[in-house]
């Protein structure tokens, strides 16, 4: 179960979640109930009823799924409606999908409604309410062990305005992957044909994606490479491929209508407990190089003493151009410098974070100072204060976010954590955990509880 | 505006659960807790190998739940590097099961290559593993006795947690005794 409870924008809320999870032999079935409850009667999706189900039954060989699953289909250049938390959003299919295994061949087979929900803003929306269909096909080919491959197809059916028959588009693709003592390699072709929902008009795409991996002399080096040409597909604000993007923060320009890039990283436990790690990506419409993203992130993380607090220094440096149709160039410097270890038996966990923007003509500083602390070993409290040199509409409202946070660990299976103050929101890693968290102001308590 | 009515409809219903909450959440404290079993499941490693629970029996198992946006997770997979490196020869497992999307699979050998980390990592990219077990946040780590049951479940990672892990391994593996005639001497 899941509760929480807060305040924000002078409306009050609350989402209660009941997971009710069970297995009898071959059978196993899910009932997520939900009671979401804006205080804004207009809100549409002011909710209390199933939220997910589903029914399974699953043998070594085979298995048959009626209800909401989660999938995707090789890294997600023809099929990925699953969860992505670090970004909150969560896609999924309402259908049915089987599955088939008989060695060195196995099958998957679905057909249902796609379903992309966000929370945003303490909002619940469901930003592809239509009557799109999904049916796919996934092929497992293993008769060289050391060489599997994938055939991967969808067809997505859907029913536009003032159009009686539904449209088609087909995306397939097929891929590799090789594992050999220290090198791992991947890649995938895929193709598109069929209706473009966005462009109104049939249309075709192509893409593909490869990453290697090479560990060699405690040095390891992977490099991605992609380009998507009018890959993408589903509808304005949501697709139902979603292929890498090679950075660190999973930033997409388009999601595979056009965009191509690469990404190189080298990262190393060379000396005995020092760890340094390089990333750099680079990602750019094939159309048009003035629009695009580069990133530039290293770090040294290492232990002070042999026994010593772990010390940690990272610094990152995200170049946007044209990142929106009024802002030509944006300029990101995130630099990190964090302590954790144990002291007088408590853990303690200090973080200072600095974000460093520069916009067209608007230039502003972030300063936070992050704290965790062990004070019970079932008990942790935490203190985050940042403030802004200045107020800037475009990154929402507010100058200076404090709160303080009490994470207690009932026992194996109740966890409540309080939260009071402003949140600027955001993935926070804190007392241990980390979440996507929206940005609020007051006091959010979150009971987790299994029974 | 949200009107009196609306108001008082939370209020109702506030008033209604967290009693409700707070009675199970009793009860369920003080109740003596039976062994719960670890459900199946199947997943491919990094290396391309289907790895299935239920042939693991007969071992003690930890399985991690964690994924590469995750600082905590990496933090926890860090510490336990040494205590897994210590009891691995006396048969413990270790999988970490990984919860990120197709889109930062390949971002996860370069991770644990360059992490040093031995342990089984397993891809979870479509979440039926994280599912089974009600993973709500990560990380989450379960430590498994012979028979499949969960005898320790740690929910985030603080520094320090690992000791717990460490002082539970201890138990389970006790040392050997050494020569008796060493002893005397």
């Amino acid at each position: 179960m899941h509760y929480q409870q807060w305040k924000q924008d002078n409306h009050n809320f609350f989402n209660d979640v009941v997971n009710i999870n069970g297995t009898y032999g071959s059978f196993r079935a899910l009932i997520e109930w939900q009671i979401y409850e804006p205080s804004d009667l207009k809100d549409p999706l002011r909710k209390e009823g199933i939220r997910k189900r589903f029914l399974q039954y699953k043998k070594p060989e085979w298995s048959i799924k009626t209800g909401n699953f989660y999938q995707s289909f090789g890294r997600g250049l023809v099929l990925h409606q699953t969860e992505e938390e670090d970004v909150n959003i969560d896609r999924d299919v309402d259908g049915l999908s089987m599955s088939f295994e008989t060695h060195p061949i196995s099958l998957f087979l679905l057909a249902g409604k796609p379903r992309n929900l966000i929370l945003s803003s303490g909002n619940y929306s469901v930003i592809n309410d239509t009557a799109d269909v999904l049916e796919g096909a996934k092929i497992d080919i293993n008769f060289i062990p050391v060489i599997p491959l994938s055939l991967n197809f969808v067809r997505f059916s859907s029913l536009d305005p003032g159009v009686e028959e539904p449209h088609q588009t087909y995306v397939y693709s097929a891929n590799i992957e090789v594992v050999h003592g220290p090198v791992v390699l991947y890649a995938e072709l895929a193709k598109k044909n069929g209706w473009d929902k966005t462009l109104f008009a049939k249309s075709q795409g192509t893409g593909f994606y490869g990453s290697t991996n090479v560990f060699v002399a405690n040095i390891s080096v992977s490099f991605e490479f992609f380009n998507y040409d009018s890959l993408g597909y589903g509808g304005t604000i949501y697709r139902y491929n979603a292929p890498p993007t090679g950075n660190l923060d999973g930033y997409s320009i388009n999601r595979a209508k056009d965009e191509r890039g690469w990404m190189l990283d080298i990262s190393t436990n060379i000396l005995e407990d020092l760890y340094l790690r390089f990333n750099t990506s680079k990602l750019a419409t094939i159309s048009l190089d003035s629009i695009g993203f580069d990133e530039y992130f290293g770090e040294i993380k290492g232990n002070a003493t042999k026994q010593g607090p772990i010390l940690v220094f990272n610094l990152k440096k995200k170049g946007y151009r044209k990142p929106e149709p009024i802002i030509d160039e944006k300029i990101e410097l995130l630099p990190h410098f964090g302590i954790s270890g144990l002291f007088l038996s408590h853990s303690f966990n200090i973080g200072l974070d600095s974000r460093i923007v520069d916009l067209d003509t608007i230039s502003f500083t972030d300063n936070g100072v992050s704290i965790d602390l062990g004070i019970l070993p079932s008990v942790t409290l935490s203190g985050r204060w940042t403030i802004r040199d200045k107020e800037v509409l475009l990154e929402g409202e507010g100058t200076e976010w404090k709160v303080i946070e009490m994470k207690w660990h009932i026992s194996d299976k109740h966890t409540l954590n309080v939260m009071a103050g402003s949140e600027k929101g955001g993935l926070l890693c804190s007392g241990g955990v980390c979440r996507i968290e929206e940005a609020f102001e007051g006091i959010k308590m979150n009971v987790f509880s299994r029974f | 505006m949200i009107s009196d009515k609306t108001k008082g409809n939370i209020t109702k219903k506030v008033i209604v659960y967290i009693p409700i909450f707070l009675l199970v959440l009793f009860f369920s404290i003080g109740a003596e807790e039976e062994l719960e079993k670890a459900p199946s499941f199947s997943l491919k490693s990094i290396e391309n190998e289907t790895v299935y629970l239920d042939s693991l029996l007969g071992q003690y198992v930890i399985i991690d739940f964690w994924a590469v946006y995750c600082k905590s997770c990496i933090q926890g997979l860090d510490a336990m590097k040494d205590i897994f490196s210590e009891y691995k020869e006396k048969g413990l497992v270790y999988l970490a099961i990984n919860e990120d999307g197709p889109r930062n699979i390949s971002k996860i050998p370069g991770l644990v290559k360059g992490h040093k980390w031995e342990y089984t990592v397993l891809y979870d990219k479509n979440g039926e593993v994280k599912e089974l077990f009600g993973i709500q946040t990560i990380p989450e780590v379960y430590l498994l006795d012979e028979e499949g049951n969960i005898i320790l479940r740690r929910k985030g990672f603080i520094d320090g947690d690992e000791n717990v892990i460490k002082e539970k391994l201890e138990e389970l593996y006790p040392e050997e005794e050494g020569n008796p005639e060493e002893k005397l001497n």
